[in-house]
């Protein structure tokens, strides 16, 4: 129940103090609906972060605070803020002018990141993407960049699954193109053509990381004979130019790799013209071999020792930001001494970075086999006193009744106790149904027609039902039982019988009088255990037998804790969705009033289900109880409106009442 | 050339239509032919199952009537029916009934769309009875001896509702079709829309990426027929890319992320 105080309105007391004066009066002053105990948490985290990751500017930052968060939410603004951070590091002037929305870059920044280029957004379409390529068993996955001033992410490789970062900034060259397409061209590449985890023994950083720009050429080039639009698509991120003629490693090697993939491209700087006229006279005996263009690796990794470019593995990453960070490539030696110096692993940097984050540790754990149970699926729930949804407040774990056993799928339907007895009046016309022999219609039975010319010529009466019209039928409906396994369903009826017993017959009778060839139907239940542990039990699934053993196992559920009935519902919503029905049917069968172990507020759970009847609704999902409570109607009438449910006095009346409720509904 | 009836001379095939075979299905069917076996041809759709059977009538010089099933068909737009004219009534033959009776080779085209009480009107036609009878005319047809029926459908969309029926399964031998590999595609795209085979490979690419896609959020990859569509749009002067988008990726698919990724193999193929 402490969980449903609402949280102070303003920061918590310990990031109050560390927060910057400039910020505390900046938050004060902000409009009303941004003043959100979650958003203020999440803001004065980030403010914090800020504070420390540029110290002095908290003022320059503090001005524009309440413009910048009317364009941008805490997630967009970090984004804005990093994309300042890594455009003027060392610019502390230039830093202050584009926080107090000077610069010009920074209003286009704000722009681009208020529309966010999220990977979750192209998630799908990349997956269709690698899958179009072959790659089927590729899982894509999001890298999350939690720090405030740390380097850029990149892109990794490793078996079976491609971790992108899970947003690109507009400084990355986001707004360039299609980056997220790129990067996963590029992976593909280096999937199709790159020998993998070659040892990388005791070379230096400076040697792999050109070593892997080279190999990175290699394969973009082979990649681009097969799909030349991949070359425009990649062309359009390698913007580095000898504009200033900088001699640092970054520059060389970004003007390297874009003279490498952009045969128009001109440089001045002497390394690298060398280094493109290496590549291409090996590349003109041809690209299959990656050791011969090892060694253009090594001579250009000698000069530029020899040039004293210095080379910092810490602070490298990988031009431009389509490209993975290339540990797929390398494998280290892990008993390597501790005392080596960091360098020796300049590739493994991102995993190591990792390895300390706690965002690493999913990415680590994307392929391995460790199965969770079930799923977990966050939803959010109705603060009626607030007026507000709080996102992500339940967490619903959703698992299969039985063993996860596949066999058991296909067993045998039983015999049908009835036929279909959920006829109903047909709704719907259905051309496929002809009715023929008609007195009216909209087509001459032809068949029927001549007959009646003939009986007329024969001087015998003809029969002048002569038309024919399509005829009607009943929506195919997809109807999901959702039954209360609460504790109180322990409850005794009658003699031995409890309610749950009554609900189990219910269900039974339900499962084995619908018509399966028109009707799905699924049988689910579902019980609580505070908001984090909301459990949602699949006994039957659509499309699955109703056989002995689904039987089985719905007469094995059994009653216990709470009933949290907003999240069950919006998580049912969810499964039925995915049905494709003209008519799809959610019915819930209760008996007695949503509670749980912590929520004190009787009024809370019964709004949250309103709140997620009514949206529920909006999907074009019907939604019906049917209780047993016989003093439920106010409620009843709050959750689910005056039509969509019925009291069920006595108990035992349950299973007939609960067909012909849905006989009603299906005709709806 | 034997003699052939007035009433099926005009479904002769005159010109050899354009069939690149992969592999032996001509002399198979010519086999079955010889014998007269009832054939199925299953395949995805725009596979080549319909150019199959125009070239094999063409090859075996025999009429070829088609019917393009549908669910609205009934039995008596098979075989027939009285018509009225100015004396009285009149039987017409259907289609399958004109075959039968002069010698053709009668295709019922994705013969999964018209409903099953329709279909097993062929059946006495397509075991050794070889006979058609007429019930309405009161009349019993004995195949012509050249005559033969082959069915077509597409096993994609077949569902629990449109599927043939066992008995009407088994009585056909069967010739599975699917796209052919990637440079007779590529052939075949070249020769039809008269576009070079560089262009044509592309196409054949980019038809192979959605194909990966298949049942992974495309119910059918891109056919043939499209990639002769999009080839054929190239050869008027439209865009690559344009002209793929316009009859490979908008056609197939609504889904926002199915398009980009369409889009994207598109892309990948033709350099703007």
């Amino acid at each position: 129940m402490l969980t449903l105080l609402p949280e102070p309105a303003v920061p918590a007391a310990d990031s109050e103090a560390a927060l910057h004066p400039a910020f505390s009066a900046a938050l004060g002053s902000l409009p009303a609906r941004l003043r959100q105990p979650a958003t203020l948490d999440e803001l004065s985290a980030l403010l914090v972060e800020a504070a420390e990751a540029m110290p002095g500017l908290e003022a320059a930052l503090a001005s524009h605070l309440g413009f910048l968060l009317n364009s941008l939410d805490p997630g967009g603004l970090r984004r804005w803020i990093q994309t300042g951070l890594r455009l003027y590091p060392n610019h502390p002037a230039q830093l202050v002018a584009y926080l107090k929305l000077e610069d010009p870059y920074a209003a286009q920044a704000i722009i681009t990141e208020s529309q966010g280029n999220a990977f979750e957004r192209s998630r799908h379409a990349l997956q269709f993407y690698a899958t179009g390529f072959g790659q089927r068993e590729l899982a894509l996955a999001a890298r999350r960049q939690r720090k405030l001033n740390a380097l850029p992410l990149r892109p990794v490789i490793s078996e079976g699954t491609l971790l992108l970062p899970d947003h690109y900034l507009a400084w990355d060259g986001a707004s360039r193109g299609n980056i997220y397409r790129a990067a996963v061209a590029h992976a593909l590449a280096h999937l199709q053509f790159s020998p993998r985890h070659q040892p990388a023994g005791k070379k230096k950083p400076l040697l792999l990381a050109i070593l892997s720009l080279i190999e990175d050429a290699r394969v973009e080039r082979l990649a681009a004979q097969r799909y030349p639009g991949w070359r425009a698509l990649w062309s359009g991120f390698h913007v580095a130019s000898d504009e200033n003629n900088e001699l640092t490693f970054d520059s060389l090697s970004a003007r390297l790799a874009r003279a490498l993939l952009d045969s128009s491209y001109q440089d001045t700087n002497h390394w690298v013209n060398k280094g493109r006229e290496l590549f291409e006279a090996e590349a003109g005996q041809g690209l299959d071999d990656p050791e011969r263009f090892a060694e253009v690796g090594k001579i250009l990794g000698n000069d530029l020792g020899q040039m004293r470019v210095r080379f910092v593995p810490e602070l490298y990453v990988v031009q431009p930001a389509y490209r993975d960070d290339n540990s797929f490539l390398w494998e280290f030696e892990h008993d390597a001494p501790p005392d080596t110096p960091p360098e020796e692993s300049l590739s493994r940097t991102s995993v190591q970075i990792d390895a300390t984050d706690q965002q690493a540790d999913t990415a680590m754990h994307v392929s391995p086999v460790e199965q969770p149970p079930g799923l977990r699926v966050e939803y959010p729930e109705w603060d009626h006193r607030e007026n507000r949804l709080r996102d992500a407040w339940t967490l619903v774990h959703d698992r299969l009744a039985r063993d996860g056993n596949e066999a058991n799928r296909f067993s045998r339907p039983r015999t049908m106790a009835r036929s279909m007895s959920l006829d109903t009046r047909a709704r719907t016309l259905d051309r496929a149904i002809r009715l023929r022999r008609q007195h009216e219609g909209e087509a001459l039975d032809l068949n029927a027609a001549i007959e009646s010319r003939i009986s007329w010529r024969a001087g015998i009466s003809p029969d002048p039902r002569i038309f024919e019209r399509p005829g009607k039928r009943r929506r195919h409906a997809s109807i999901l039982l959702l039954m209360d396994l609460s504790e109180s369903t322990n409850d005794r009826v009658k003699g031995f019988t409890s309610v749950l017993d009554i609900e189990k017959q219910a269900a039974d009778l339900l499962a084995q009088s619908i018509d399966t060839s028109y009707d799905r139907l699924a049988i689910h239940g579902f019980h609580s255990d505070g908001r984090e542990k909301v459990h949602y039990l699949r006994i039957k699934e659509f499309g699955e037998n109703y056989g002995d053993e689904q039987r089985a196992l719905l007469m094995r559920q059994q009653g216990s804790l709470s009933t949290r009935m907003g999240a069950a519902l919006r998580h049912a919503g969810e499964r039925l969705r995915a049905e494709v029905a003209e008519k799809r049917i959610l019915l819930l069968v209760t008996d007695g009033e949503p509670s749980d172990i912590d929520v004190v507020d009787a009024e809370y759970l019964v709004e949250d289900a309103r709140h997620a009847v009514n949206s529920l609704h909006m999907k074009g999902i019907t939604v019906f109880c049917l209780t047993l409570d016989k003093e439920g109607g106010r409620y009843m009438k709050t959750i689910f409106g005056v039509r969509n449910y019925m009291i069920v006095d006595n108990a035992l009346s349950l299973p007939a009442q609960l067909t012909r409720a849905l006989t009603q509904i299906a005709a709806r | 050339m034997i003699e052939m009836n007035e009433l099926i001379r005009p479904y002769v095939i005159d010109s050899e239509p354009y069939y690149r075979s992969s592999a032996n299905e001509i002399e198979l069917f010519e086999a079955a032919y010889k014998l007269r076996m009832p054939m199925v041809l299953k395949g995805p759709t725009g596979c080549g199952k319909t150019r199959f059977m125009e070239h094999m009538a063409w090859r075996l010089k025999r009429p070829l009537i088609t019917v393009a099933c549908n669910e609205d068909m009934t039995a008596s737009d098979l075989v027939g029916r009285y018509l009225l004219d100015a004396n009285g009534t009149v039987w017409h033959d259907g289609p399958l009934t004109i075959a039968a009776r002069y010698g053709a080779i009668c295709y019922l085209d994705e013969v999964v769309e018209a409903r099953q009480d329709t279909t097993v009107i062929i059946h006495p036609l397509t075991d050794n009875r070889r006979t058609l009878p007429l019930d309405k005319r009161g009349e019993l047809i004995h195949a012509h001896p050249d005559f033969q029926l082959v069915v077509s459908y597409n096993p994609g969309y077949q569902s629990l509702t449109k599927d043939l029926k066992q008995s009407t399964k088994q009585r056909f031998g069967a010739l599975d079709f699917d796209y052919p590999e990637e440079k007779i595609e590529t052939d075949i795209v070249a020769h039809e829309s008269s576009i070079g085979t560089d262009i044509a490979g592309k196409l054949v690419g980019v038809a192979h990426r959605s194909r990966a896609l298949r049942g992974r959020g495309l119910d059918e990859g891109i056919s043939t027929r499209m990639l002769i569509h999009a080839g054929s749009l190239i050869y008027v002067g439209i865009a690559p890319r344009e002209a793929c988008r316009v009859a490979l990726a908008r056609p197939i698919t609504d889904d926002p992320d199915m398009l980009s990724a369409l889009d994207g193999f598109i892309d990948a193929y033709f350099a703007a």
